[in-house]
């Protein structure tokens, strides 16, 4: 892709879930940069930025593997486009620590042979689209307005935390997806549980925790309205969605929630095929909704 | 030619112990200039200044060096015997050799050479000494007392009652401050406005005092004993001398539907209002941006239904200039709001309580005025919302205060008391209502508080959870209240009908730029400075202006009352006297040299550099110079140290008189 | 989270600061963090509380003495071991060895055949070109930490 071509040119790091768990966020993704003219080039041989695992037992690793992926990304012109919220929460922070800290920072540099590049701008697909792209100028490519979806938005835990880290929006208030979500015709609601966890990788290793923290989240957006959720980080969009039939089960609950990652949603606003959009391998089926509403 | 005294002090044993004093005063009686030299074992002691006394009469003594102890703890004594002995009392000076020296070293021999070497470099500094005459200045004897709070009423009282004249300058179009809007105080129960009614009726009726009240302060000019303040006298459209508070105005206004700043919003009030029926004055005044007179031109109703002829649409603003002699501020506080605030702020809001946007989360002064039987519910507790009776309410302790993460991180003292006292007022209005408390410490220092807050446990049924709140939000139409119960050790949610917060406690809207027009100091959060936290405590480091109130610093009533009768007490030492001495240590400019750049009128923390014109015969300007009021310099030296044409110098502390005690050594 | 830790997060840092670190270290309560930073974002007096938990665990993780949470352990241990391995996320071979090494066998059984047949799932996962880099970068931590440059 020639740059000249393009209004915005991105480098792109994918994250591992969105080769293969989250493939649904990197085909919409895709989709609508390739419509509204953005720019995407994947960097080359990135690796897994060790996301919460990694931090947790072994910060100087997780710092390490980022700044490595970040030094990768300087080969690509443009800002770094993140769409996993937890890589983009990862590689923010290492940049945070790695500005304030010169010990660690020396450390790190050790560890990759290199030095750590904290000038690349890393930005997260919802900035992408409301400030760099333009919330008007992604109303004017509305070609199907989503009118009649009740949408609730969840921000889960790394997009707007902690403060200072990832500078999208209000800590406690953000509003940008719902921005992204009106721009597009989008009728969203106001919940409670917005920003609280789902309960991220306990999925694998205490699945019960999962199923309280994301029913909880479930039952608000429900209670609230809701035709269907919104997510932007892969593990959110698994808890909520590859285990919602469980969640259903243990407690005897309905809700039948289609979950979507943002770009799906503004793909469909904006002109990307249905087909196009990873609608078919989400657990929970999207297609009744989208035909309720007249939106396929 | 110089007769110079030298007194060297053995105090007690506290100099004689490490530095052999008679050797002192021997060697020092040989430096040329010395007179006469001894050593005695008190000074400070009478028979000690009898023996300075008669020295300076027998011996002819023409200056005074007092080795002892440091000039902080003597000068005064011993300028003041010297004085009595017929002396000017600034040609003694004090040579320290007590914490300068024997309290900080042990060789007796290497002490009592440095011992000698102090008062040597003393003796000749001594030499340069000028006679320095006392300042007077003279002191208009009125008081300025801006805010008319309880605590500007109660300062206005305590010297109105002395036969001094006061003026009382407020910005509401009634007196009375906060307290007006309480509904019961602690730890009595007793109902504010009933004792503080009395009061707002003596400060009107006063002869002595004048109250502007609708009122601000303009611009504030001049010095201790000497004030020019410009008062801006607001227009109310009604002339108050001719309105007999009938009220007919605000019963026939049109527009009824304004919120009322007085019932937090939640009552209502006409255009021509009283912000409560107690108001004094009971004047009222209109509300010209809502007004529809002064809006479109047309109504006019309550000029025509006014008896008396009161309603004056043309009225101004007018200035009015009082010369005063010293200045009260009495600004009180305002409460912190956890709305979103804007981007930068040094002082955040409180996103995770829904900034400010769920109507039944309130604060402690909305609670009040349900809870006020002259309230907009008629002191019934209910919620903003559907007006129905809350059964179960959340009380939430240190919102803003402790908080160093959202911008403040003190404490703002009256919250635990007042949270006690509403679980109080909630619990005698609906029985069958239950209160919750999340709070981390209970902060009950004064007489009878803590008695008062275990009663809210231990009689009236609150329940009290140590833990704070994590974050509120609307279900449906209660609120889920997330805390900590950390006495347990789990977390708490609780369906609240209401949520009552206990918000900072901060200085008023406007505070700094009422500080930078008097010209005193304000801290981080713009809370007034006192001149020392201990021992100054209603005193500003800036002469003739005092403080009262919580403007100082979070306080609750009787700290309030108790600071603004010292306050009034500091006004009065000041006018006990006609004429206001004031030590000469003063500034002083030699006009030859000065050119006129004014960096020491930046750099003085007094504001007493002035500006000074130099005409010549013809009365063309020649330059200006700058010119220390001597009334105001407080003697810091500073502008000596600035000076870049070392043009003006300390009276007492000049170039000379440092040089010669350096070339001493 | 706190409901699922035995020492909820105030109670963690009051052991801390009271020098008790070896009962939190034991205990379950820092691998039920999930690191989703509110802590952090809510403490009035601006402690880092997130941070503290992950300095605690990478200390249990080193000390790898006896504390209550294996699973969590093991699933971290897999994780970054496939990292080491592979470069990216090999998701089906971590959900598998985690439930052999688990005991849980039957664990999300299910969920296994449909995730691959919409392709959520990969069967196989080619490692990365640089994979050789990556080792590079964990050898040369390691390496650091025997020479005490890194803790």
């Amino acid at each position: 892709m020639t740059a000249s071509k393009k209004l915005l040119n991105y480098a792109y790091y994918p994250g591992c879930s969105l080769h293969a768990s989250a493939k649904e966020y990197d085909i919409s993704t895709r989709g609508v940069c390739k419509v509204l003219k953005i720019g995407l080039e994947e960097v080359p041989d990135w690796f897994c930025c060790g996301a919460t695992p990694a931090h947790n037992v072994d910060e100087l690793l997780s710092l390490s593997l980022c700044a490595k992926n970040l030094s990768l990304a300087e080969e690509v012109e443009g800002d770094l486009a993140v769409a996993c919220a937890a890589c983009f929460s990862r590689l923010k922070t290492t940049q945070h620590h790695l500005r304030n800290n010169d010990i660690q920072r020396k450390q790190v540099e050790t560890a990759i042979a290199a030095p750590a590049p904290l000038g690349k701008k890393v930005k997260h697909m919802l900035e992408i689209l409301a400030k760099d792209y333009g919330l008007d100028k992604l109303a004017a490519a509305v070609t199907r307005p989503l009118t009649g979806l009740k949408v609730a938005c969840y921000y889960g835990c790394l997009l707007t935390r902690p403060p200072d880290v990832p500078n999208l929006d209000c800590v406690e208030a953000p509003t940008i997806m719902e921005d992204v979500l009106n721009a597009v015709g989008a009728e969203t609601v106001a919940w409670s549980h917005r920003l609280e966890c789902c309960g991220a990788n306990f999925t694998l290793s205490r699945p019960g925790v999962v199923l309280q923290l994301s029913n909880a989240i479930l039952d608000s957006a429900k209670a609230a309205g809701a035709d269907c959720i919104l997510v932007a980080c892969p593990l959110c969009h698994g808890n909520l969605d590859i285990r919602q039939k469980e969640i259903e089960g243990v407690y005897n609950v309905s809700y039948g929630l289609p979950i979507f990652y943002i770009t799906q949603m503004v793909g469909l606003a904006v002109g990307v095929p249905a087909t196009r959009l990873g609608l078919e391998s989400m657990m929970v089926n999207p297609l009744p909704l989208l035909k309720e509403k007249n939106l396929l | 030619m110089s007769r110079i005294g030298v007194f060297v002090c053995h105090c007690g044993e506290n100099i004689s112990r490490t530095v052999d004093v008679e050797r002192v005063a021997q060697e020092v009686g040989k430096l040329p200039g010395v007179a006469f030299a001894t050593d005695y074992k008190y000074m400070c002691s009478d028979p000690g200044q009898t023996l300075l006394k008669k020295a300076i009469q027998e011996q002819h003594l023409s200056h005074i060096v007092v080795a002892a102890c440091s000039p902080r703890m003597h000068e005064k004594t011993f300028r003041k015997a010297v004085e009595a002995a017929g002396l000017n009392p600034f040609l003694c000076e004090m040579a320290n050799i007590r914490e300068h020296c024997s309290w900080v070293h042990e060789d007796k021999e290497e002490a009592t050479v440095k011992a000698i070497e102090i008062v040597g470099m003393m003796v000749e500094r001594v030499k340069k000494n000028r006679v320095l005459p006392t300042i007077t200045v003279p002191v208009t004897k009125r008081c300025l007392i801006i805010g008319g709070g309880i605590a500007g009423i109660q300062a206005a009282l305590d010297i109105a009652d002395c036969g001094h004249e006061v003026v009382l300058v407020e910005r509401e179009p009634s007196i009375g401050g906060h307290m007006a809007q309480l509904s019961e105080t602690f730890p009595t129960l007793d109902c504010s406005q009933c004792i503080m009614t009395p009061k707002m009726v003596d400060v009107v009726n006063h002869p002595k005092i004048k109250l502007y009240s609708y009122s601000e302060i303009e611009q504030v000019e001049g010095y201790i004993g000497n004030f020019q303040v410009t008062i801006r006298k607001k227009a109310r459209s009604v002339i108050e001398e001719k309105c007999t508070g009938c009220g007919v105005c605000m019963e026939k206004c049109p527009v009824r539907k304004i919120p009322n700043k007085f019932d937090c919003n939640l009552g209502m009030r006409p255009a021509i209002y009283v912000p409560f029926p107690q108001a004094v004055p009971n004047t009222p005044v209109i509300d010209r941006e809502n007004c529809i007179k002064f809006k479109t031109g047309k109504c006019g109703l309550c000029q025509k239904v006014c008896g008396p002829g009161a309603v004056d649409y043309e009225q101004e603003d007018t200035l009015i200039v009082e010369p005063v002699g010293a200045i009260v501020v009495a600004t009180g506080f305002d409460l912190y709001s956890i709305d979103e605030k804007p981007k930068g702020s040094p002082i955040k809001g409180y996103g995770e309580f829904g900034h400010g946007k769920i109507p039944d989360v309130i604060d402690g002064m909305t609670f009040e005025r349900l809870a006020s039987a002259s309230g907009p519910t008629g002191g019934k507790i209910l919620r903003p919302s559907d007006g129905r009776e809350p059964k179960q309410i959340v009380f939430i302790q240190c919102v803003g205060s402790r908080a160093r993460e959202k911008g403040i991180s003190y404490c703002s003292k009256v919250c635990c008391m007042y949270t006690a006292k509403h679980t109080m007022l909630y619990h005698h209005k609906v029985h069958d209502g239950q209160a919750y408390v999340f709070f981390m410490d209970a902060r009950t220092p004064g007489k009878s508080y803590d008695e008062f807050w275990r009663r809210s446990i231990e009689e009236e049924e609150a329940v009290y959870i140590r833990g704070m709140v994590s974050r509120l939000y609307q279900k449906g139409d209660k609120i889920v209240v997330m805390g900590s119960d950390i006495a347990v050790g789990v977390q708490v949610e609780i369906e609240a009908d209401m949520v009552v917060l206990a918000t900072a406690v901060q200085p008023q809207k406007g505070a700094d730029t009422l500080a930078q027009k008097l010209g005193i100091s304000y801290d981080k959060y713009n809370f007034y400075s006192e001149a020392h936290a201990k021992l100054r405590p209603v005193e500003c480091a800036t002469a003739g202006i005092y403080l009262a109130g919580a403007c100082q610093g979070p306080k609750d009533i009787p700290d309030t009352v108790s600071q603004a009768s010292a306050a009034a007490a500091k006004v009065m030492t000041l006018f006990a006297k006609d004429k206001l001495e004031r030590e000469p240590i003063v500034a002083r400019v030699r006009e030859a040299g000065c050119v006129g750049c004014f960096a020491c009128k930046k750099v003085c923390a007094y504001g007493a550099v002035e500006e000074k014109e130099i005409r010549d015969r013809q009365g063309n300007l020649i330059k200006v110079v700058a010119y220390v009021n001597p009334g105001v310099c407080g003697g810091c030296g500073t502008c000596q140290a600035t000076c870049p044409s070392k043009s003006v110098e300390l009276d007492g502390y000049t170039d000379e008189q440092i040089v010669a005690m350096i070339e001493a050594l | 989270m706190a409901s699922f830790m035995e020492h909820p997060p105030n109670r963690v840092v009051r052991l801390l600061q009271l020098g008790q670190w070896e009962r939190v270290l034991a205990g379950r309560s820092i691998w039920y963090c999930a690191s989703c930073e509110t802590c952090a974002t809510r403490c009035p007096n601006k402690v880092n509380l997130a941070a503290i938990m992950d300095a605690l665990r990478k200390l249990s993780w080193d000390a790898d003495g006896p504390s209550k949470e294996s699973f969590v352990q093991l699933a971290n241990r897999l994780f970054i071991d496939n990292i080491r391995t592979y470069g990216r996320q090999y998701e089906l071979r971590l959900g598998a060895v985690f439930n052999v090494k688990s005991g849980q066998f039957m664990k999300d059984l299910l969920l296994g055949p449909k995730l691959l047949s919409r392709g959520k799932l990969k069967m196989f996962h080619s490692k990365n070109k640089n994979v050789g880099e990556i080792e590079n970068i964990f050898a040369r931590i390691e390496e650091m930490r025997k020479k005490g440059e890194a803790p």
